[in-house]
């Protein structure tokens, strides 16, 4: 019997899954554990390797679909071994076509199957699976009593995106040579077609794919609460200091130096817990989440987009753990290996634009948390102090806050705790 | 190009009067063709204008009307023959099938026979199963006949025409419920080739393959499919032998879908020899669905015109079979 490939579930809150990329096309062989796909999910590119060995009978999801957790996105069995329909049938999964919104729900697929495990396809169907090299069992039928008509054919060579603007546009499938794996016509093939013929489009769309519209669909969603952003400027003497005693022990011990950001997420967990009842909680529909746990997310950016892994119960670690875990976290990042739990249950965000010569922003809260703090950069400024004009380094923070959860006072005070810790490292203790 | 807006029935008269005028050798005889003009008055005035000797009428005896048209065509005259209804073709078989399609092979080609046996086909008229038939695969089945089918005012002229002209015999099948259709002709002489069919309208979604009546019915039909946004194609082969294979094929490739109508009973239809001609061609790698006769029941043509109706294929039989498949 062909092995059954699911859609992982990867963490608690995952429930849905992006195919990104298929390495492997129907008809190709793999080995037990060889990389066959990677999918994305909230916010993580994930490798998924073939649970068996054998060959590739079907692929249940293009690239691009978005497909539940626990639904089947590919078979692996013997050549010529026949794919369990009934399976097949529950599969539903949702196409995205991002230029329009549009949530285009594909019909339940049936198999093709007929007499004698032969496939059931009209004589034009299999001429141009002929010539195109395409496994008819793969293609899902849409013709009487299940047959696989020529329509099938093509639209299996284009991925669902471009069927959607093909059938919009009405550009004629047949005609267009893929430039996908495995000649796949995808978007672009056929947006080029559509430049070529004169049509209304300038330059080219590309849809929002992946990381970017899961940040798109989160922002949207984040935008929605009413922000406010509190500014204050603090004095960083305290922290430069407390940080150049700390180098040498810790380059001794874990071979890391702290970071600003390291101390600040240090301040900011410990003024959570004293401000939990108000800042350290998550905003859902149905109420206000008190968190217990401080889990302070860190924004990371990365090439193409952003991530926020989380350090867990940050009040209850010291620098020097926070440093190691910032670190270990920040690499796992950029190499794209956060695994979704790293990345979820955090009850408050920090956002650092220092380094790039940022003084202050409005950053947008990371819902459903209902705080966010801005770091800006740390540079020596003049101050009047007691009359006299000091050099002092200095720093800008913004703390955005949802003001349905959080009154303006309730933020201010809080931003002004932390200012307090930040000037004050002896209260850290 | 001048047209004139005549009759189908009015259209064979012309071919006949214009052909006998052009060509003294060319004759009409028949069942009450004469002091009568027809049974159907497609000969009226014709006894007038040529007289006793070139418009005949005959005694009853669609034997003797065959017999004696293929004798006249092997000793130098041209007959147009009329059997009233194409249901009487059975007593003419043994002169049509026997004698006829066969002399001018036997003789080795020293004899030839240009005959031209016009008769009214299909039913709709109430007539009864003795009255109605539509008998064409009998006649396409037999090597050394020709078999024409027109449906217009157009083609009926320019086809008889060419089959009066041509030197072997020539089974010339009119829609008797298209008599009184009328059609552009062109005043001037024309003549239209055998073997070619007519492309009725033009379409990409499916080709519907008509003979006779069916042509005028396929067509309503895919004008109510238009409206559904399915854009048929129909074709009219206009001569069942010789049978213009390339043009259904290419249409084929086409569409993808095929759908044969005609009148007559689907078992042993000539839509079986038309499907068959598609799935040996070229066309097989382009079917899309399974190729479909729309056909007439395997029944006798009954008497009740409601009956009779449902008997044959009507316009929404069409409309169905093309949603179908499309």
């Amino acid at each position: 019997m062909a092995t059954e490939l699911l859609m992982p579930k990867l963490g608690m809150t995952m429930e849905e899954g992006t195919i990104v990329t298929w390495f492997k096309k129907v008809g190709d062989s793999v080995a037990e554990g060889e990389i066959l796909l990677e999918i994305l999910t909230d916010k993580v590119n994930m490798e998924v390797e073939a649970p068996a060995a054998g060959q590739v009978l079907a692929i249940m999801a293009a690239e691009g679909d978005i497909v539940e957790v626990n639904k089947p996105i590919a078979y692996i069995g013997q050549p010529g071994e026949k794919v369990e329909s009934h399976a097949v049938q529950d599969l539903k999964i949702e196409k995205q076509h991002t230029t329009q919104e549009a949530i285009i729900t594909a019909a339940p697929i049936q198999s093709a199957e007929g007499i004698g495990g032969k496939v059931k396809a009209s004589p034009a169907a299999k001429r141009i699976a002929r010539e195109e090299e395409i496994d008819l069992r793969a293609v899902p039928p849409s013709g009487p009593g299940g047959r696989i008509i020529a329509v099938d054919v093509t639209n299996y060579k284009a991925s669902p995106l471009a069927q959607k603007i093909a059938q919009d546009k009405g550009v004629e499938l047949a005609e267009i040579t893929g430039t996908g794996i495995g000649g796949k016509i995808m978007k672009s093939d056929v947006e080029n077609v559509l430049v070529k013929a004169g049509s209304k489009a300038k330059g080219i769309r590309k849809p929002l794919a992946g990381m970017r519209k899961v940040i798109a669909d989160h922002m949207t969603d984040a935008w929605r609460a009413p922000h406010v952003t509190h500014n204050m400027e603090v004095d960083m003497s305290g922290m430069v200091e407390l940080r150049k005693k700390l180098i040498p022990g810790f380059e001794k011990r874990i071979g890391l130096k702290p970071s600003y950001n390291d101390l600040i997420i240090k301040v900011v967990a410990k003024a959570l817990r004293e401000y939990q009842q108000v800042i350290n909680a998550r905003l859902h529909s149905d109420g206000l989440e008190i968190c217990d746990e401080v889990n302070v997310g860190m924004a990371v950016a990365l090439p193409n987009g952003l991530v926020v892994p989380v350090i867990k119960n940050a009040d209850t670690l010291s620098i020097e753990e926070i440093t190691k875990r910032a670190k270990e976290l920040a690499m796992q990042a950029k190499e794209g290996k956060l695994l979704p739990d790293e990345m979820s249950g955090g009850t408050f965000t920090v956002t650092n634009l220092g380094m790039y010569g940022i003084d202050t922003f409005t950053p947008v809260v990371n819902a459903p948390e209902v705080c966010i703090l801005g770091v800006g950069q740390l540079q020596d400024k003049v101050v009047v102090k007691d009359g006299e004009m000091i050099i002092q380094p200095r720093m800008s923070l913004s703390l955005s806050f949802d003001h349905r959860a959080v009154d303006g006072a309730q933020a201010a005070e809080f931003l002004r705790r932390i200012k307090e810790l930040l000037e004050d490292y002896l209260q850290l203790i | 190009m001048t047209m004139a807006l005549i009759t189908y029935k009015e259209a064979v008269r012309q071919a006949m009067q214009e052909e006998m005028r052009r060509d003294e050798n060319v004759f009409l005889l028949g069942e009450d063709v004469g002091v009568y003009g027809g049974a159907f008055g497609v000969s009226l005035g014709m006894l007038e204008e040529f007289g006793e000797e070139r418009v005949r009428d005959t005694p009853i005896s669609e034997g003797v009307i065959a017999g004696a048209a293929a004798g006249a065509a092997v000793t130098g005259l041209r007959p147009i023959a009329e059997i009233m209804f194409s249901d009487f073709i059975t007593i003419a078989m043994d002169s049509l099938v026997n004698q006829a399609a066969k002399m001018r092979y036997m003789f080795g080609g020293k004899a030839k026979v240009p005959m031209v046996l016009r008769m009214p086909g299909g039913s709709g008229t109430g007539a009864a199963a003795q009255h109605s038939q539509s008998l064409e695969a009998w006649l396409v089945h037999v090597p050394g006949l020709k078999v024409v089918m027109p449906s217009t005012p157009y083609d009926v002229k320019g086809l008889l025409k060419t089959a009066i002209r041509d030197d072997n015999p020539v089974v010339f099948i009119e829609t008797k419920t298209v008599y009184n259709k009328k059609g552009e002709v062109p005043e001037e002489d024309y003549a239209i080739p055998f073997g070619v069919a007519d492309i009725k309208r033009v379409g990409k979604d499916v080709t519907v393959f008509a003979t006779g009546v069916m042509v005028h019915r396929s067509l309503e039909a895919a004008e109510i499919l238009a409206k559904e946004g399915i854009d048929v194609e129909v074709i009219d082969p206009r001569t069942l032998v010789p049978f213009d294979k390339e043009t259904l094929v290419k249409s084929v490739i086409k569409t993808g879908k095929l759908i044969i109508v005609h009148e007559a009973c689907k078992r042993g239809g000539f839509g079986g020899e038309v499907a068959a001609e598609v799935m040996e061609s070229e066309a097989f790698d382009y079917l899309d669905a399974p190729i479909k006769r729309v056909a007439g029941k395997n029944i006798p043509i009954p008497y009740c015109m409601e009956l009779e109706k449902s008997a044959v294929p009507q316009v929404d039989d069409i409309v169905n079979a093309v949603r179908e498949i499309v």
